[in-house]
């Protein structure tokens, strides 16, 4: 854990999560499979107005997105549909993933609404082809039990996935279909979480109740977290943090950004009001024609114009390291598609050189305090660009941090837009108010999930496995998967060691995955086969070196287990003629390497004793 | 004790449930249910039973001003070269706006977002009627050419927002009733409405408006040509049906190719046209004494008869080349000694009928019926109750079989079948 200076800002801190879980099966508004092959139907595009959608102030979160103006590239992907291209209102609500998330708040201890009311909430970036998400309250007012007490939920909602960012640049952003329209039960924290590690055991406790209420997609993406927190200077939501092993360190992360602007805030509260005040901002591409810096030319090649602005007080402020306020304004610009962006931290370089540069810093009459900006972008953005980098500063250096950021894959974060204010949602009239009775909710009670404990201590029971084995799987959220392939499959200890070491162990080596339906496929046949371990593992490890399916697998000559004779034969042969003595010690590998042929290994050895004998 | 009847719309409450206390917006009181907006913006619809009124805090909405929603056009051509184009709206408004306090969504009379779009034109909206398409009648379309004309005497063009159920029976009608425009007319509606972001109210209106700033001298009808928002096609209003419920690129030109295309700025007409006229010359009657019967297997003579008596014309749509069952021919041919027109469209839409093929068809030539080649039926429809109210009677059959305003092709183009690209 980080420690940083300690600026009480530790003292103050509120952590809440948001979790979203996919659930598998069907999407939520239409029949199409939340599976798919990767295959592409064709692509459209389509340009998303913020505008009409607004009354008197507009939505913070949605003009940001509107003055990006961008235009979306939309890949149909075999599992959608009309619904998800915004060409047919949507149809019924998945039963299974209501009833998945009516489980789900129940264990939870929530209270669920007798009315379920859909709303569109409206989201103009384009992930969303209609324009706006889906969502709807399913029940509130739970709490789930950690080692520091209940964690109060403040809500479950049902609502549907996004569609998933394949490309974005050049004013164009490109997303894949397959993903808009999964469902997903949020769940959603009271800030009751007192650190860290509290976090990641409130969301494990969370995890588990979701996963066991049903129909939970099993996919590495299938679980997203965003952390709400707040040292006392405005709650951030970081989005996408994707492992429960990130979720600490982006806390810490978010700790010493806030110290570091503490810090800045300190150091200069006396130049606020330069930046409310809007400063000046000169356009200098004339300064630039014929210079070296290849950003630059390029820029001012495809007819952008290279503009320079005096950040004042912000001398050393901006380079990254210690202090982040380059990087803060670096992330904003980046969000309208401007990559040109220097400052005077850093400068010269990047083949700026150093005349240009005085010629710059009395131009713009830098004292040395201060700092100065250079941004290539288009004519058309500039004024937008400058007032949001200034509004910017100004909201930082008053502390104001309140803002939606996003998770990176090394637990850093970096700006997303302002957070959304209320004014962005309203009823999703298409789609009619779902009754829920209190005889449903009484009758779902009889599935809710045991507690973890129950559930691992029934595993261990039921399945002959240890305790720390059956801990493994319900806590890592296997339970479903285990149960389901042990029935298939009646080797409980080979399944669960399967999952838990086998697989993982293969599929780090290949680089792929074997997906759900596929690992049900293949225990099948192993079960109607009665292969024993070493087939199970051979037939796991052709697949994915071969990226063969169970059937085809199954056919292998590879893949058949050596009989008597053929292990007599080999075992004599090694008897025979192997250079060092072979013993009981050595065979078994020595009929490995012999061999690419799955066999017992205790039948082997009963072969090896007899024949040895003679 | 406050009660939820004394609660205004957009009130400020404090309200508890399940022993929580929450603050948000009351919407609505009705029945058992009560309504409200929380300040994560989500609706909950409680039973009564279960919510209690804490207090009112503030009443009612506040007025909010409607501001621009973009900033105006900073190099809109001032030009007094410019095209004007006139918008009239038919069913009360042309777009919509949502209050987000309160969830509502109301007409909205802010073009801002399709002047925006559309910067080298000015255009003027008028609000001409607040009709769901679904309801409209043959004495709106009169009511309608009207309006058309007028705003056509004081602009280069007209582009009509109309529902799109029936766009293409209104456009078809204004199509015959205007003899010679000085303008082009361009109907233009929206599959998904205009409070949703995602609407394509925003590039059909972009693209109906530069059609109507053309010298194309008939009815068009702009919609989205594909799902996507590259292109607006426009198609003959005589020759345009809605092929599917829901999808923006609903609308098709049956048996023909769009007769214009417009993309990025600039329309391509790619048909031949007539074009723009001196005068606004318009024939405003239309006799409704017309019926459309849709022929299917098992109807039965009596029900034949019904639809057909009092009638002057009647547009059948047949099977096939423009057949009905034997039992019905009879009724036909009563039906013609009595002076009515039975004419004959085809249920497939494509194609055209013919009744000299089958023996069918030809005994239908016997009983009088009058085959329309490849005409839409639900422009024979219109086409009908126009010949009927402007020319004599004498004249009928000559005028329906006469190609007026391209409602028959002449020569059909294979590639464009059942909506194919």
């Amino acid at each position: 854990m980080l420690e940083g200076k300690d600026k009480g800002l530790r003292s103050r801190i509120k952590i809440g999560l948001e979790i979203h879980f996919q659930v598998s099966d069907g999407k939520l508004f239409c029949r199409c499979p939340t599976e798919t092959a990767s295959n592409e139907l064709f692509r459209f595009e389509r340009r998303m107005i913020a505008t009409a959608s607004e009354m008197g102030s507009m939505d913070r979160a949605a003009k940001y997105e509107m003055e990006r103006n961008l235009l979306s590239e939309y890949v149909a992907s075999e599992n959608s549909c009309l619904v998800e291209y915004d060409e047919e209102p949507p149809h019924e609500v998945d039963g299974k993933a209501l009833k998945a998330a009516l489980i789900a708040s129940l264990a939870l201890n929530c209270k669920v609404l007798n009315n379920i009311f859909f709303m569109r909430k409206v989201v103009v970036d384009g992930s969303n082809t209609s324009g706006f998400q889906r969502t709807a309250i399913i029940a509130m007012n739970g709490w789930v039990a950690t080692s520091r007490g209940k964690v109060r939920i403040s809500s479950v909602s049902l609502e549907e996935d996004s569609a998933r960012l394949l490309e974005n640049g050049n004013g164009k952003s490109v997303y894949s279909l397959d993903r808009l329209g999964i469902p997903l039960i949020e769940i959603a924290t009271e800030p009751d979480i007192i650190d860290e590690e509290h976090a990641v055991e409130t969301a494990k406790a969370i995890g588990y109740f979701v996963q066991a209420s049903g129909f939970s997609r099993m996919t590495v993406d299938a679980i997203r977290q965003d952390v709400n927190v707040s040292f006392g200077y405005g709650r951030v939501e970081i989005k996408g943090v994707q492992k429960l092993s990130l979720i600490p360190e982006v806390i810490s992360y978010e700790l010493s950004r806030q110290e570091s602007l503490l810090d800045i805030s300190e150091r200069s509260s006396q130049y606020i009001g330069f930046y409310r005040d809007k400063p000046k901002v000169l356009d200098v591409t004339d300064m630039f024609s014929d210079t070296g810096s290849k950003i630059l030319l390029s820029n001012i090649r495809a007819g952008n114009r290279i503009y320079s602005t005096t950040l004042r007080g912000m001398g050393g402020l901006l380079k990254n390291g210690k202090y982040r306020m380059g990087k803060e304004l670096a992330d904003l610009v980046r969000r309208y598609g401007v990559k040109g962006l220097f400052h005077s931290d850093e400068l010269p370089g990047y083949g700026i050189t150093q005349e240009e540069v005085d010629r710059l810093w009395l131009k713009m009459k830098k004292a040395k305090e201060d700092a100065v900006l250079l941004i290539a972008c288009p004519i058309s953005i500039s004024e937008v660009l400058f007032i949001e980098i200034f509004s910017r500063m100004a909201k930082l250096l008053q502390m104001d941090l309140t803002e939606t950021r996003f998770a990176a894959d090394d637990g850093s974060t970096f700006f997303l837009r302002p957070m959304p204010g209320r004014e962005r949602m309203y009823p999703e009239t298409d789609v009619p108010i779902l009754k829920i009775s209190d005889e449903t909710i009484r009758t779902m009670r009889n599935d809710v999930p045991l507690p973890m404990e129950e559930t691992i201590s029934m595993i261990s029971r039921d399945y002959g496995l240890s305790a720390q084995d059956a801990s493994v799987i319900v806590s890592t959220f296997r339970k479903v998967q285990f149960e389901e392939l042990s029935s298939l499959y009646r080797h409980p200890k080979i399944v669960a060691r399967f999952i838990m070491q086998t697989l993982p162990e293969l599929e780090k080596k290949y680089g792929r995955k074997i997906e759900q339906p596929e690992l049900t496929r293949l225990f099948t046949i192993a079960g109607e086969r009665n292969w024993i371990r070493e087939v199970l593992e051979k037939a796991a490890d052709l697949m994915l070196s071969g990226g063969l399916d169970p059937d085809a697998v199954s056919r292998e000559k590879e893949l058949s287990q050596l009989g008597e004779d053929e292990l007599k034969e080999i075992i004599m042969r090694l008897i025979v003629s192997s250079e060092s003595e072979t013993n009981e010690r050595n065979i078994i590998a020595r009929v490995k390497k012999e061999t690419g042929r799955p066999f017992d290994p205790a039948q082997a050895m009963k072969v090896y004793r007899s024949l040895s004998k003679v | 004790m406050v009660d939820w009847a004394d609660v205004v719309f957009g009130s400020t409450i404090m309200f508890s449930y399940s022993g929580t206390e929450y603050e948000g917006i009351f919407i609505h009181s009705d029945g058992d249910i009560v309504t409200v907006k929380l300040s994560n913006g989500y609706n909950l619809a409680l039973q009564k039973d279960q919510i209690k009124l804490v207090k009112i805090m503030s009443k009612g909405t506040e007025h909010v001003e409607s501001t621009a929603l973009l900033k105006p056009a900073k190099d809109r051509i001032e030009n007094a070269g410019k095209k004007h184009v006139s918008l009239l709206a038919t069913g009360g408004t042309i777009a919509s706006k949502v209050d987000y306090k309160t969830g509502a969504v109301s007409p909205s009379e802010d073009i801002g977002f399709i002047s925006d779009r559309v910067k080298d034109v000015e255009v003027t909206p008028e609000t001409i009627d607040n009709i769901l398409s679904e309801n409209i009648t043959p004495e709106k379309w009169i009511y309608m050419a009207g309006k058309i004309r007028d705003s056509l005497n004081r602009s280069d063009g007209c582009v009509v927002f109309h529902g799109t159920d029936t766009m293409s029976y209104s456009a078809s009608a204004i199509s015959f009733m205007f003899l010679d425009q000085t303008g082009p007319i361009v109907f233009v509606g929206s599959q998904r409405s205009s409070d949703r972001p995602s609407s394509d109210a925003f590039m059909n209106a972009e693209g109906a408006i530069h059609m109507a700033t053309t010298d194309f001298g008939e009815v068009g009808i702009a919609m989205h040509g594909n799902l996507s928002d590259e292109s607006i096609s426009m198609h003959r209003a005589v020759r345009s049906r809605k092929m599917h419920t829901s999808r923006r690129d609903a609308f098709r030109s049956i048996g023909e190719s769009e007769v214009g295309i417009y993309s990025q700025g600039s329309v391509r007409l790619t048909h031949p046209y007539r074009k723009t006229g001196v005068k606004n010359e318009v024939k405003p009657k239309l006799d409704p004494s017309v019926s459309m019967i849709y022929f299917y297997p098992s109807l039965s003579v009596e029900d034949f008869e019904r639809m057909v008596a009092r009638k002057k014309a009647v547009i059948i749509m047949g099977t096939g080349l423009g057949h009905v069952s034997h039992s019905l021919i009879p009724s036909i041919s009563q039906a013609m000694k009595e002076g009515k027109k039975i004419l004959m469209t085809s249920q497939c839409l494509y194609g055209s009928v013919n009744l000299n093929v089958y023996s069918t068809g030809r005994e239908l030539i016997r009983a009088g019926v009058l085959p329309l080649r490849n005409m839409l039926p639900e422009v024979a429809l219109v086409k009908a109750m126009y010949v009927l109210g402007n020319y004599e009677e004498e004249k009928f059959e000559e005028m329906m079989r006469e190609n007026l305003r391209g409602e028959i092709i002449e020569r059909e183009e294979a590639l464009v079948f059942g909506g194919a690209d």
